[in-house]
């Protein structure tokens, strides 16, 4: 059994359809430090002896941690359902799953709540120190974001994806809404297709691919890049289950 | 679970989903899995790696040997107290590591579970977090050999 950290519910709220934020922090100990795009064992003890693993949210600057929840089963409805000061137990953060070049574009890829590693990868963009953590306006690099999902009332942080676009000309986010047929914000109404991702790697030429979802989505997505000839060295996944 | 879906399928079908039948891939590295690390072995790694999945309380251990200029990985030993997806996936993972004179580090560290499962031939969705483990304990073999003998990380 891994080493565990007990937590509490310092806040939460709703970030979309079935989706709830929370943050947390610990009981009494500092909070770890991490890599954006790492993730952590949450467990429920009156609800399972197994733990679920998901993304860190926030940023290792952030005074708390935040994970987003997707309520789809007993254990992630139980965890959605924390109220204030309600426990958990929480592990070390783990994982692989980001940047290890702050010099090669990227392109993001998320189905649904896959959405979460970029999350905290793009605050902590956003919230750079110049010679601490190049972010966007010292990096230098693009970052183009290709996010699917059901519908807009079931996308979580658009607004936060916009204003980022807006605020930063080093990142481009284009949206997909597979069961919509009609949008507030320019987006392609279907799934992301072998053409949309040829397109980006013409346009975004040897960058590297991160590609974030449900089982099937990164499958999915990993085949067709593996069809443009893109290298399993410039691939890299984080799938959901 | 009637006796006719036992027969033709190796997974159950019932409340976990569809029923599934192993690949003749994973069968062969389900019954005689590559590189295990067998009671009494000695293996003196320049790498290991120890993991456990929370969804299901197994646990992988991965140790590896490495060519120091040229960093390949040489040889590989594992062992996990795991279902057959575990044992058939890092079976396969060992293989796909040592092979053609050995992954590269940098490679090593890029290599998925989908390709994992790619080369068994498939496994179930339900049991995707069984090639985790073994890919996850590579990349922690491989982070615990550059802590020691240093060296970037991949791009």
């Amino acid at each position: 059994m891994e080493a565990l950290t007990p937590f509490k519910v310092l806040t939460k709220f709703p970030e979309a359809e079935r989706v709830t934020t929370l943050l947390f922090i610990p009981n009494a100990s500092a909070l770890p430090s991490f890599t954006p795009g790492q993730f952590v064992n949450v467990y429920l003890p009156e609800v399972s002896a197994e733990g679920k693993s998901y993304t860190i949210a926030s940023t290792p600057d952030d005074p708390h941690l935040a994970i987003s929840v997707k309520a789809t089963g007993k254990f992630s409805r139980a965890l959605s359902a924390l109220n204030k000061w309600d426990s958990a137990l929480l592990s070390e953060p783990h994982g692989f799953f980001y940047p290890t070049d702050e010099t090669t574009p990227r392109i993001f890829i998320a189905g649904g709540i896959g959405i979460m590693p970029f999350m905290s990868i793009l605050r902590s963009a956003s919230r750079a120190r110049p010679g601490r953590n190049p972010g966007f306006e010292h990096m230098g690099l693009r970052i183009m974001f290709l996010y699917s999902n059901r519908s807009e009332a079931e996308a979580p942080f658009l607004a936060e994806l916009d204003q980022l676009a807006a605020a930063y000309n080093a990142f481009s986010v284009r949206y997909f809404f597979t069961r919509a047929s009609k949008t507030a914000r320019k987006a392609a109404l279907r799934r992301i297709t072998h053409t949309d991702l040829k397109e980006t790697a013409a346009d975004v030429p040897g960058c590297h691919w991160f590609v974030s979802g449900s089982i099937p989505f990164v499958r999915d997505m990993r085949i067709a890049l593996r069809a443009l000839d893109i290298g399993e060295d410039r691939i890299f996944t984080e799938s959901f289950f | 679970m009637n006796t006719r879906q036992t027969e033709r399928f190796d997974v159950a079908g019932d409340a976990c989903g569809t029923a599934w039948a192993y690949s003749a891939i994973v069968k062969d590295h389900f019954f005689s899995p590559r590189n295990v690390l067998r009671d009494g072995e000695d293996f003196p790694a320049d790498g290991t790696g120890v993991v456990g999945s929370p969804a299901c309380g197994d646990m992988m251990l991965v140790a590896i040997k490495v060519d120091k200029k040229t960093e390949r990985i040489t040889d590989i030993r594992w062992r996990t107290f795991g279902c057959a997806s575990a044992i058939a996936s890092t079976s396969m993972m060992s293989v796909m590591a040592t092979e053609s004179g050995g992954m590269t580090l940098n490679r090593a560290e890029r290599l998925k579970p989908e390709e994992i499962i790619e080369r068994l031939g498939g496994l179930p969705d339900r049991k995707f977090h069984c090639s985790v483990l073994g890919h996850e304990a590579l990349r922690e073999a491989v982070c615990s050999y550059r802590k020691t003998h240093g060296g970037a990380h991949a791009i």
